[in-house]
C-alpha cells in the first residue's frame, strides 16, 4: 500500500514537473535559448533546434509519463534531460559561472545555477529510478489516487516555495548589495 | 471511534493544504516586498538618448554668468547633469532643493547645468524666486531637441568622458540619486540591476 502511493505520488509530482517547466520556457522561449547559450556547453548550431525542441519533449515527456503504455519510454527519456541538465550545471560550477540563470523557471523566477538544484535534479533522478523500480505497484483504487494527488499538491505548493526562497535570497542579496 | 478518526484525518488534509497555500503566499509575498523596497528609478522613455553613446554638444549661455557653456561637454575629470525644466512645472520646482542638496554633496565629481528654454525674463524671474542665481542655468530650445525631451522634469547624466552615464524622466530625490547609482554601477539603470535575469539584462528605467 505505502510503497505504491509513494509511486503514485512520484508519477504526479515528476509529470507536474515537467509540464510546469516546460510551460516556462513556451512562455519565454528568448528567455530559455539566452540562459541555454549561456551554459556555453551546446554548439551554437544547436541552439535554436534545441532551443525549440526541448520545451517540446519536456512536456511530452510529463504527459507520457501519466499514461501506464507509454511510461517505460518516458522514464529513460526524463533521467536523460535531468541528467544532461545537470551536467551542463556541473560543468559551469566548475567553471565558477554560478552567475548564469538555470533557465528552469522563465524570467519571472529566475534562479542561478548551483548544487541546491543539482540536488533538485538528482532528487528527481531518484523519484523516476523509484517509479520505474516499482512501476508494478501503482495503486489500482480510486482512494489511494486521491490520497496521492492530494499530497501531490502540498509537493507542488513547497516545490514552488522552495524555489521562490531561492529567488528571494537573490533579491535580498542584490537589495543588500546596492544598500 | 473510527469515524473520529477519518473526521480527523480530513480535517488535517484540508489544514495541510492550507497550509501548504499559506507557506507559498508568504514567500511569493516576501518576494514581492524585495521588489518594493529596491530603490526605484528615474523612467527612461527618451528614443533619442542611448546610454554609452557620446553626448550632443551643444554651446549655451549660462544666464546667470553670460558665459558660453558647452552642454555634454563636462569640465575635465568632471561630469555633468543636464536637469531640463520649465519655470511653470511645478513638479520640476518641488525637485529644485532636492537638486541643490544633490549639486552640493556631489560637488566634488559633477556640475549641474539648469536647462529650460521660452522667454527670457520669465528664466530670469523664476531664477530670482528659486534663488538659483549662483547656478548653471541655460535657455535654449536646441538643447532640449537635441537631446530628444518630451517630458519634464528629464536628466541626462553625463560622464568625464563626455558619454551619457543615464538619462531619464525624474520626479523625486530617489529618481535624480537612481542616476548616480546607474553612473556607479556601470549599467545603464537601476531596474536593469534588480530586474535583470543572471547573465540577460533589459533597459526600461535609469
Amino acid at each position: 500500500m505505502i510503497l505504491s502511493f509513494i509511486s503514485a505520488v512520484a508519477v504526479l509530482s515528476l509529470s507536474y514537473v515537467f509540464v510546469d517547466s516546460a510551460l516556462h520556457k513556451f512562455s519565454a522561449p528568448q528567455h530559455f535559448r539566452a540562459a541555454l547559450e549561456n551554459y556555453r556547453v551546446v554548439p551554437e548550431g544547436l541552439l535554436r533546434p534545441l532551443g525549440q525542441s526541448l520545451p517540446l519533449l519536456e512536456i511530452t515527456l510529463g504527459i507520457a509519463l501519466l499514461i501506464p503504455a507509454a511510461r517505460e519510454f518516458a522514464l529513460p527519456g526524463m533521467v536523460f534531460l535531468l541528467s544532461a541538465y545537470t551536467a551542463g550545471m556541473l560543468i559551469n560550477i566548475q567553471r565558477g559561472r554560478v552567475d548564469i540563470d538555470c533557465g528552469c523557471n522563465g524570467p519571472a523566477r529566475s534562479e542561478g545555477i548551483s548544487l541546491w538544484l543539482v540536488g533538485r535534479n538528482v532528487g528527481l533522478v531518484m523519484m523516476a529510478g523509484w517509479v520505474g523500480y516499482f512501476s508494478t505497484l501503482l495503486p489500482t483504487s480510486l482512494g489511494t489516487w486521491s490520497l496521492a494527488l492530494a499530497s501531490t499538491v502540498v509537493f507542488i505548493f513547497f516545490y514552488h516555495s522552495l524555489t521562490q526562497l531561492r529567488t528571494n535570497n537573490k533579491l535580498q542579496q542584490k537589495v543588500h548589495n546596492h544598500v | 471511534m473510527y469515524n473520529i478518526l477519518i473526521i480527523s484525518n480530513l480535517v488535517l488534509w484540508v489544514l495541510l493544504l492550507g497550509l501548504s497555500v499559506l507557506v507559498f503566499a508568504l514567500t511569493r509575498q516576501i518576494g514581492v516586498l524585495y521588489e518594493r523596497v529596491a530603490p526605484a528609478g528615474a523612467l527612461m522613455m527618451n528614443q533619442t538618448l542611448e546610454v554609452g553613446a557620446d553626448a550632443p554638444h551643444v554651446p549655451v549661455q549660462d544666464l546667470n554668468s553670460g558665459k558660453t557653456i558647452t552642454a555634454g561637454q563636462p569640465a575635465k575629470g568632471r561630469s555633468q547633469l543636464l536637469f531640463f525644466m520649465s519655470p511653470d512645472c511645478p513638479v520640476c520646482k518641488s525637485l529644485l532643493p532636492s537638486l541643490r542638496s544633490a549639486q552640493s554633496a556631489e560637488s566634488s565629481w559633477m556640475d549641474v547645468i539648469f536647462a529650460s528654454d521660452g522667454e527670457l525674463a520669465l528664466h530670469q524671474n523664476y531664477i530670482h524666486q528659486n534663488g538659483l542665481e549662483d547656478a548653471q542655468y541655460v535657455s535654449s530650445k536646441n538643447l532640449g531637441v537635441r537631446y530628444g525631451v518630451a517630458k519634464l522634469p528629464f536628466a541626462v547624466l553625463i560622464d568625464e568622458q563626455g558619454i551619457i552615464a543615464s538619462h531619464g524622466l525624474v520626479n523625486s530625490r530617489e529618481h535624480i540619486e537612481s542616476l548616480f547609482e546607474s553612473k556607479e554601477l556601470g549599467i545603464p539603470s537601476i531596474q536593469d540591476y534588480f530586474n535583470a535575469a543572471p547573465g540577460t539584462s533589459n533597459s526600461n528605467a535609469a
